[in-house]
């Protein structure tokens, strides 16, 4: 039921992507809505992949996992490159680390899913948002944060890295600790957990596609 | 030691409640922030618009007090001279040799005297280009006009004769200023002794007028809205975010202390 939800969360966020994101020059949030649609893509395919083959479908997030990093590292540099002297130097740290962790990671097992990459990556995505609100301090200039869509953007990241922590947590380090009796209802909070992150990160990201699209309009009515 | 279900779905809870509770508060603290970040850069925009008002108002104001002080030298010293001058050639009779010669020169006398009054009165209109020079040779060129044409005892101690111009626009706006001092001292102070000083200390102009005419009762005079001429003073000293003091008691003589950041 949750992954439905899930599915659900996804689908509604590429349909206002779609709506709002249309007609809206900026490479970025043109490859906002094709990511949207990966996203779409991989959770259906990786909800029937199981329930069809019965098999693990861990290989098929490691494979999107290259999709999502390379996603928000992209969404992050562009965010920072207004506000912060060596914004390159950032995305390319956090994408070197990135890429030596998961070809480790799948050099050993490609069937489990990445854990440690991802855990490490979130990590890194939350210092990197954390740099940007620095920065955006720092700068001289005041924005509009009720209508910046960048701002948004990087503050959706930031709750669904920053939330998601406690799971990598468990995912990662606690889980082989649990009792096996215990395992599937503490599988079963974390699913939801990772609902509640998806639902802040799409409801986030839509009001940026909202602020964009306001924008995009109050700038063409002023032609 | 086990935990138990629920104690570990707590601690999952709890831990990703206070995670999510962290970027909250960082937001809060962005959107106060750049609030006040906000605030901060319109009141800086009011008083640069609000200088940029005063400074047109102040240049209307010195316009209309040109004119009027250039009325006023038409029709007291040049007027006078040329209708003296129109008088003395009035009454030369070609007969008389001897009184024609003295009358002719008597009316030249005069006509240089115009002339020179001509010129000056040009200084005080070309108030710009006094200041090309520097401030200190523009107040240097108002000193000595006014010890000209007032005839009082002056002294003066200028020590800015060396420097350059600082900004055209503040020291136009400190030489009118200090014409409206002069010019409100011959009206009203009735003065027989008066001191200059100009100097720079700190990074601010100091200009110090002492004169020992008959005085006057500041608060009063300001109270009343009397003295539109205080009033005018006032104003252009606020434009240049300087500070003014009048020392003055009646029949004790008035001290003007000026204090102007500076350049």
């Amino acid at each position: 039921m949750t992954h439905i939800a899930t599915i659900i969360i996804e689908c509604l966020a590429l349909i206002a992507s779609n709506l709002w994101l249309a007609k809206v020059d900026g490479i970025f949030w043109r490859f906002t809505r094709y990511y949207l649609g990966v996203v779409c893509a991989t959770e259906i395919f990786a909800f029937y992949y199981v329930k069809f083959y019965h098999f693990s479908n861990a290989w098929i997030y490691n494979l999107f996992l290259i999709c999502e990093v390379g996603y928000i590292t992209f969404g992050l540099y562009l965010a920072l490159k207004p506000v912060h002297p060596k914004p390159l130097m950032l995305s390319t740290i956090s994408a070197a680390v990135f890429i030596v962790l998961y070809i480790l990671g799948i050099s050993e097992n490609f069937y489990k899913f990445q854990s440690m990459a991802i855990g490490v990556q979130s990590v890194i995505f939350v210092l990197l948002c954390h740099t940007y609100f620095f920065w955006l301090i720092k700068h001289p200039t005041p924005i509009s944060i009720k209508t910046n869509p960048t701002f948004w953007w990087v503050s959706g990241v930031l709750f669904y890295y920053f939330g998601s922590t406690m799971y990598n947590i468990f995912i990662f380090r606690l889980f082989k600790y649990l009792p096996i009796e215990n395992i599937p209802s503490i599988s079963e909070i974390l699913v939801v957990i990772m609902l509640i992150l998806n639902v802040l990160l799409y409801c986030i990201w839509s009001y940026a596609f909202l602020c964009i699209y306001k924008l995009r309009k109050s700038s063409l009515s002023l032609v | 030691m086990h935990l138990q279900t629920t104690e570990i779905f707590l601690i999952i809870g709890l831990g990703t409640f206070m995670l999510l509770l962290a970027p909250l508060f960082v937001l809060r603290y962005i959107s106060v922030y750049n609030s006040f970040k906000n605030k901060d850069l319109e009141e800086k925009l009011d008083m640069t618009q609000n200088f940029q008002t005063q400074l047109v108002q102040t240049k209307m104001d010195v316009a209309e007090h040109t004119k009027q002080s250039i009325a006023a030298d038409l029709h007291d010293n040049i007027g006078q001279l040329l209708g003296l001058t129109a008088l003395t050639l009035g009454s030369v009779r070609l007969d008389e040799n001897e009184n024609t010669r003295k009358k002719i020169d008597d009316s030249l006398e005069l006509l240089h005297k115009a002339i020179k009054e001509v010129r000056d009165l040009t200084k005080v209109v070309h108030g710009g280009k006094l200041v090309e020079m520097g401030l200190g040779h523009a107040l240097q060129e108002e000193f000595d006009r006014f010890k000209r044409m007032s005839g009082l005892k002056v002294k003066i101690k200028n020590n800015l004769i060396d420097k350059e111009s600082a900004s055209p626009e503040k020291d136009l706006i400190i030489l009118r200023l200090l014409q409206e001092i002069t010019n409100n001292i011959i009206k009203h102070a009735f003065a027989t002794k008066i001191e200059f000083y100009a100097s720079i200390e700190n990074e601010s102009l100091q200009l110090i007028i002492i004169e020992n005419g008959v005085g006057f009762e500041y608060q009063k005079t300001k109270n009343q809205n009397k003295g539109f001429g205080i009033y005018s003073i006032h104003k252009r000293v606020n434009v240049l975010n300087g500070n003014i003091v009048f020392r003055s008691k009646p029949e004790a003589g008035t001290k003007i202390a000026i204090t102007i950041p500076y350049p």
